[in-house]
């Protein structure tokens, strides 16, 4: 836990308590802070006196903390002179986060610590303290007073090293529920009231009985006063036991209801009385202190109790003239009925307005648990966010965002997208997301925010049930780091391509001169060999060009340069290049041209021409012996549609949405013949697209593939 | 009396395939490993044709090419590319430059390039 004790400490007995305190909870593993107050000017003790009686409070300096929230407990101590307690009572006055702020409270007094309860101060100081904090929405949930000045109740012995390890264990225990505690406070504090009303009365009364006998008008005898006395005490030493134990609270109404009537019963017997009302009366006034229990029960224990005793004394007292039974029993029953009655609606009313109370403060820290939850989860976010509210207005800027956007300052919070757009940071963000009022809808969109930044930026909307729009969350994700590792493997590529070139280039050319028999004379077996040997190296050349061309076009530097092109001559030339294998496979191939002659179209010609060989090849790849190709061209007024279709081996259902993919080779031809690097299409699709056009396909296993391609005309 | 070839190529391998193809042919060849180099013997030797690589350690081949095509004495050899670098702006620039063919090594037999070269020199 996080604890703070604040104290304010003139002679130093309060400090010393302070951190006798402060060891033990440190001990106990929890971190502390301490503030120490110190008043603006500092008095002595006379001077105290007489601030408190003309001015009432007093200034401090500045303390160093000056909001408790994020604390778990606070302890607060003070000399017990009340005068001496402005100091605290300001700081309590003026701090800020008491609300529901458990509140541990210690002070220091140079008389006896129990004897300091009972003659009144401390119970003042209690009160005076607890009344400023609990109007600040805390509570105080332990208190403890040592001396300063008797060694055998201070800090150091062994009464005060018990004393501040009970008070720190029940600091350390968090309150299960207002209602209990709240309840179990009050009942302590009505019979400490109760005690102390008790030892007032015992001490005035000993007085009194001292003043009457000097002054020889002594009303009762010694011998009766101190029957009296006794009994007096003996109820009054029990209450101080019950309060120091703080167990049985619940008998302590119970024998305050037997000790009072009776008490009060006896007093007749010494004082005359000129009418039995006042004694009445005074039955009806125990009522309703014993009501201040809210327990309806002790109120009617205590009116038992009150008719037996008022029946004694009528039966066995000589001024029962006085008494009259038939007003005096049904006005004590009336007084019984009511006032026990009340007592029960308030006690209800009490209870129910606490445990009212203790469903808020548990909803309350729930939603706080949530809201810390939540917090945590969006503070410590990999990702970037940024929160919208309903009204899109920027509400949140996570650390991460606040990383990316380069901004710790809260200039941003608050600010529609429009306004966002003034501010420097955001201006790339707000152009992607759009400066209208609303946020466009956004899915992985790549974002370069600067050289070495670039994000993937997606937005999502946030809303609780169907219609209750929260707001918009904008979530970015750092992607520099693989866009880099992409990077470096097409460079990887390029550069690992380019160097296979110039051996391959060696091997060809040496396997050329052999098979021109330049190299000596070769056999026509060994030809075979190496004839096989050329064409698996023309593959390799082959491949490494479609590696380089995949390459760059994920570089980005496959540049399109269009340029009037001849479609129809290109498409013949590739046709005639291919003329060996159609005629080597007897295919049935057709050109169809359209009638008339197609005006130039602004294209890429070195591309096109890569996308009508790679069309052309795989018909004639692809289609068996005997079978049909046929490629048609076909003019429109916006597009000009090109189609290549075979009657060959076709292209499994499952595997048709793939088609378009890197190294993708249909199941079929793979195990037809290993040829093939798997890129020709994605090139070609690459290419029709970078041109505004539209690639499709039509195919059925054992059947054919028909391949459509448009490209756009332009002139 | 039989022409003289300069090849400027870094690649051991295929500088001496090419030599050999040519020496085969007739040709006088002049071998040259790299840019600078290259440059002297042009300067010194002044061959009737130059087969010009365009990587090459120290000065690569397009420096060398329009070094030579700023000394009047030397601008009017032919010069042959033969390069691996594909890409059409590499083309696009040797041709500007000056070169009078571009062949890429691995798309081309030697047969294919002996073949260009009577072209030019014809």
């Amino acid at each position: 836990m996080k604890i703070l004790i604040v104290y304010y400490s003139k002679t130093g007995g309060t400090e010393k308590v302070a951190e006798a305190i402060k060891k033990e909870l440190e001990g106990k593993g929890h971190a502390v802070d301490v503030e120490k107050v110190k008043p603006v000017k500092e008095h002595s003790f006379w001077g105290w006196f007489f601030i408190r009686l003309f001015r009432g409070e007093c200034n401090i300096q500045p303390p160093k903390i000056q909001d408790v929230a994020e604390y778990d407990l606070v302890c607060v101590g003070t000399p017990n002179w009340t005068r001496l307690s402005l100091p605290v009572a300001r700081y309590l006055r003026q701090v800020k986060g008491l609300k529901y702020k458990n509140i541990g409270f210690f002070a220091t007094t140079t008389l006896l610590p129990d004897v300091e309860w009972y003659i009144l101060s401390m119970y003042l100081l209690d009160l005076t303290a607890s009344r400023i904090i609990e109007r600040r929405g805390g509570r105080i949930i332990a208190s403890v007073i040592l001396s300063s000045f008797f060694k055998r109740w201070n800090f150091a012995s062994e009464y005060g090293k018990r004393a501040i390890k009970n008070f720190c264990d029940k600091v350390e225990t968090p309150i299960k529920s207002l209602k209990d505690y709240f309840l179990k406070q009050k009942e302590i504090e009505s019979i400490r009231f109760l005690v102390i009303l008790f030892s007032i009365f015992l001490l005035l009364s000993f007085l009194g009985q001292i003043i009457s006998s000097i002054t020889a008008n002594q009303v009762l005898t010694w011998s009766e006063y101190l029957f009296l006395f006794v009994i007096g005490f003996f109820s009054y030493f029990s209450l101080l036991t019950i309060l120091e134990g703080k167990t049985w609270v619940f008998w302590g109404k119970y024998l305050i209801g037997i000790t009072l009537p009776i008490l009060l019963t006896l007093t007749p017997l010494f004082l005359a009385f000129g009418q039995g009302k006042p004694i009445v009366l005074g039955y009806i006034l125990i009522f309703v202190l014993i009501s201040f229990f809210r327990d309806p029960k002790a109120v009617i224990f205590t009116g038992a109790v009150t008719i037996l005793s008022y029946s004694y004394l009528f039966f066995n007292y000589p001024f029962r003239e006085v008494l009259q039974p038939t007003l005096d029993i049904p006005f004590l029953l009336l007084g019984i009925g009511m006032i026990s009655f009340i007592t029960q609606k308030l006690q209800k009313h009490y209870i129910n307005s606490l445990e009212a109370q203790d469903e808020i403060e548990s909803a309350r820290k729930r939603a706080e648990e949530e809201k810390d939850k939540t917090l945590t989860i969006i503070t410590n976010l990999a990702d970037g966010l940024l929160v919208f509210d309903s009204g899109n207005k920027l509400v949140r800027v996570n650390p991460q965002a606040g990383k990316f956007f380069n901004t710790k300052d809260q200039g941003a919070i608050g600010k529609t997208m429009p306004e966002l757009a003034s501010l420097p940071k955001f201006k790339l963000l707000v152009g992607l997301l759009g400066k209208g009022k609303g946020i466009k809808k956004v899915f992985r969109k790549e974002l370069k925010l600067k050289e070495r930044l670039t994000l993937e930026v997606s937005t999502v909307p946030m809303a609780s049930g169907e219609a209750n729009k929260l707001g918009t969350l904008v979530i970015l994700h750092d992607t520099t780091r693989e866009k880099r590792i992409e990077r470096m493997k097409t460079e990887f590529v390029s550069l690992a391509a380019h160097q296979l070139k110039g051996p391959l280039s060696g091997i060809k050319w040496t396997l050329r001169m052999f098979l021109d028999d330049e190299l000596g004379k070769v056999t026509s077996e060994q030809k075979k060999f190496l004839e096989k040997t050329y064409r698996a190296n023309e593959r390799m050349i082959a491949l490494i060009n479609d590696l380089l061309n995949v390459a760059r076009i994920e570089e980005g530097k496959y540049v399109y340069k269009p340029v009037p092109t001849d479609l129809e001559s290109m498409i013949q030339s590739q046709i005639d290049s291919l003329r060996e294998e159609i005629k080597r496979k007897k295919l049935k191939f057709e050109f169809k041209k359209p009638v008339a002659k197609l005006p130039q179209v602004a294209v890429d010609a070195e591309k096109i021409d890569l996308v009508i060989q790679n069309l052309l090849e795989n018909a004639v790849r692809y289609t068996p012996t005997g079978k049909e190709v046929t490629v048609s061209l076909k003019g429109g007024i916006k597009e000009i549609e090109v189609t290549v279709a075979d009657t060959g081996v076709g292209i499994p259902q499952y595997q048709q949405k793939r088609i378009f993919t890197k190294f993708f080779r249909g199941a079929n031809v793979m195990r037809m013949e290993t040829e093939g690097t798997g890129l020709g299409l994605f090139i070609t699709k690459n290419i029709i697209e970078a041109h505004k056009g539209k690639i499709w396909f039509e195919s059925e296993e054992n059947k054919g593939t028909t391949f459509h391609f448009t490209l756009p005309v332009k002139k | 009396m039989a022409q003289n070839i300069l090849i400027i190529e870094d690649d051991k391998f295929l500088r001496e395939l090419i030599s050999q193809k040519l020496n085969k042919e007739g040709y006088d060849v002049s071998e040259a490993i790299d840019g600078e180099e290259g440059i002297k013997k042009i300067r010194d030797e002044k061959p009737d044709l130059i087969l010009l690589d365009l990587i090459l350690p120290g000065i690569d081949g397009f420096e060398v090419l329009s070094l030579m095509k700023k000394d009047s004495s030397l601008s009017s050899i032919p010069v042959i590319i033969l390069s691996n670098l594909g890409q059409k702006e590499d083309v696009e620039k040797g041709l500007k430059l000056g070169a009078v063919d571009y062949l890429i090594k691995a798309h081309f037999t030697p047969g294919e390039i002996i073949e260009k070269i009577k072209v030019v020199l014809k």
